[in-house]
């Protein structure tokens, strides 16, 4: 069952920015310990001096910011129908609710408000979530535990005038093991709203998380993805990312490699169609000396659609030995596509290996022509061509029967013959 | 008919005429040869008759069976019948050969007729274990990786697969070596039948001794200015070109 929280009359930069809306939502969360009602007030005042669009803001650099604006939505989503998922509780495994969390255990996520976002340009959207979510998952994984059965998270859009913030928190102790699938989509009424999903991971020495996200919200939905990944000794963070869906997605990912051994892999790709944006900004931070990071992101662009995406590799002075790869292909397969990359290295330290490259191609005339003549159908055709350029990253997935859900998904993203 | 009959075709790339009122008859249940010097224009006539957007037809005609092709689009040449084995096969990545293969053939396929994973699998691995094709090459990239005789095998593995009308190999023979030569061979000269014509497109006699022609012609400029028997193969082997040339200018 929905409910939404109306708005008042006379809204700022949106409702969420007027004193009375966030009064009566302060009321109807008075059942929440004193620091989270502190931490809510805190961010919402942080927000609203934001001093609003910068004309010239190289974070949003190439991306039409007005499509992300927050004055779209008219209505807070309450509903915690918005994130479903298999409560666990045993054998070191915790897979809860924050709010559940929360009033279980009130004082049990203090540290939120130390958490950091990925602070790559949306700071409007971390602020909010900080001040607005409602849902959110909670998954902490004991010490020297390897949970081998896939967690699965559903995540869903609100109704089209609406925005749900929802705040995750991951905690991988040291030598844990997890398999995450985190599902994006929009149910089948109306469900086309602004969805804000921050995350916070924290992956303990010698931790292994392997996590997938599937992004396949309605093409009329707005999308914001922020993520702040902290990787600890000898840690290993694979991020799968699959961004299929949504008239507008801002995906902000930052891994930050804290301690020597860290290893962080970032894995995504894009199909866009219709008039698409998909504007995704990282960074793989090495703070600590024999980190590795591997970036790839692939984009496959029909139609009108438009993706952005600023990488940048950070190299702090004392992290020595430190071997960091950015990769990002795309593959245009309209005349009125667009495609923007803005790779970036930024190196402090010696005895390095870093390199990135950035490259932008349309579909090549002699690949097409030998799938023609075999006879296959030329939408046939471009649709395996793009199955092709993106199947590094779909095979990064490693897992048989989410690969061919992708693949199916974007199978049929492309007309049928 | 029962042919692919070429008539009075001239083709040109870039405003470069390559093609010159080329004449050619190709009956099915017969093997035909092209031989010729390099730049004559053998690989025009197949990428000309496969439907390659970048060669412009001038004048003239292509006729598989009854349907005229000059103008068709490559895949619906395919579909009609007639497959091109790649001189150079082009590799494609993240596609597998199964999975092109298979919608090579689910193209094909009519409202009424389904298509079976079991029966396809059958078939392919039936197919690839007489090519002598590893089984494992099946979820492999379309010859992404590959060595030039494993490209020319998998050529060969989808002709047999697609079971087209009319084949055109160009240069299948480039690029094998003697056992490779022996194992494609022994794939196409399987294919040959009563309801299929084959143009085998070489510059060396070596591999006609595998795969033994009914007629062999000569192309030089564009057109076809010599057919004989299988013996002509053996005259060219021996004498080069260069006396073609002197009877054309004579």
């Amino acid at each position: 069952m929905k409910t939404a929280l109306a708005p008042s009359s006379g809204t700022s930069k949106s409702f969420l920015g007027a004193n009375e809306f966030f009064s009566s939502f302060s009321d109807k969360k008075s059942w929440e310990p004193e620091w989270l009602s502190s931490h809510r007030k805190t961010n919402w005042n942080l927000y609203q001096s934001l001093s609003g669009t910068k004309s010239k803001d190289d974070r949003w650099r190439f991306s039409p910011r007005s499509r992300f604006s927050y004055s779209k939505v008219s209505r807070l989503s309450s509903s915690s129908s918005h994130l479903s998922f298999k409560a666990v509780d045993e054998s070191g495994v915790l897979v809860s609710s924050i709010e559940e969390v929360t009033r279980d255990q009130p004082d049990y996520l203090m540290n939120f408000q130390e958490l950091k976002g990925p602070e790559l340009g949306a700071q409007e959207s971390f602020l909010l979530a900080c001040a607005f979510a409602e849902n959110g998952f909670h998954i902490r994984v004991g010490r020297n535990v390897r949970h081998t059965e896939p967690i699965v998270i559903d995540h869903t859009s609100p109704r089209s005038d609406e925005v749900a913030f929802h705040r995750n928190l991951i905690v991988m102790e040291p030598n844990s093991e997890l398999i995450l699938i985190e599902r994006i989509s929009s149910g089948n009424h109306d469900e086309s709203g602004f969805l804000t999903n921050l995350t916070n991971v924290k992956v303990g020495n010698g931790a292994k998380l392997h996590r997938i996200l599937i992004q396949n919200l309605d093409l009329n939905s707005t999308f914001h993805n922020l993520e702040n990944f902290e990787i600890q000794r000898n840690s290993c963070l694979r991020n799968v990312s699959i961004q299929l869906g949504s008239a507008q997605a801002r995906i902000e990912t930052k891994g930050n490699l804290l301690e020597t051994g860290a290893n962080f892999e970032n894995y995504a790709l894009t199909l866009g169609k219709k008039d698409q944006l998909i504007d995704t900004r990282t960074m793989q931070h090495h703070l600590a000396s024999n980190g590795r990071s591997d970036l790839v992101c692939k984009n496959a662009l029909l139609d009108d659609s438009k993706i952005v995406f600023s990488g940048l590799i950070k190299v702090d002075e004392r992290a020595s030995f430190s071997d960091a790869l950015q990769t990002n292909r795309n593959l245009l397969m309209s005349s009125d596509c667009e495609a923007d990359s803005l790779p970036g290295l930024e190196i402090l330290a010696n005895e390095v290996k870093c390199s990135h490259g950035a490259t932008s191609s349309r579909v090549d005339d002699k690949e097409l022509f030998y799938f023609l003549s075999r006879g296959i159908h030329k939408s046939e055709s471009e649709k395996l061509i793009a199955l092709g350029f993106l199947d590094e990253i779909i095979q990064k997935i490693n897992l048989a029967d989410q690969i061919e859900i992708v693949r199916g998904l974007i199978s049929g993203s492309f007309p049928k013959n | 008919m029962n042919s692919l009959h070429i008539d009075n075709l001239s083709a040109s790339v870039e405003g470069k005429p390559i093609l010159n009122n080329l004449s050619l008859d190709l009956p099915k249940g017969e093997v035909h040869a092209i031989m010729g010097p390099n730049g004559s224009g053998k690989s025009t006539l197949s990428k000309v008759l496969s439907g390659h957007p970048s060669y412009e037809v001038t004048s003239g005609s292509a006729m598989l069976d009854d349907k005229e092709i000059i103008g068709l689009d490559p895949d619906v040449i395919s579909r009609l019948g007639l497959f091109l084995a790649f001189q150079y096969p082009v590799e494609i990545p993240g596609v597998s050969i199964a999975n092109f293969i298979r919608a090579a053939l689910k193209s094909r396929l009519t409202d009424e007729k389904s298509f079976k994973a079991v029966d396809f699998y059958k078939d392919l691995y039936g197919k690839m274990d007489e090519l002598g094709i590893n089984r494992k090459f099946t979820s492999r990239s379309l010859n992404d990786g590959f060595s030039g005789g494993e490209k020319k095998r998998c050529e060969i593995l989808q002709m047999m697969m697609l079971n087209p009308k009319y084949c055109i190999l160009d240069e299948t023979d480039s690029g094998l070596d003697i056992d490779a030569l022996r194992v494609v061979s022994a794939g196409v000269n399987k294919m040959r039948g009563s309801s299929r014509g084959i143009l085998v497109i070489t510059h060396y006699q070596r591999l006609l001794e595998y795969i033994v022609p009914n007629k062999v012609h000569v192309m030089w400029d564009g057109r076809i200015v010599r057919s004989g028997d299988k013996t002509l193969a053996l005259e060219l082997e021996e004498k080069g070109y260069d006396w073609i040339k002197d009877e054309i200018a004579a």
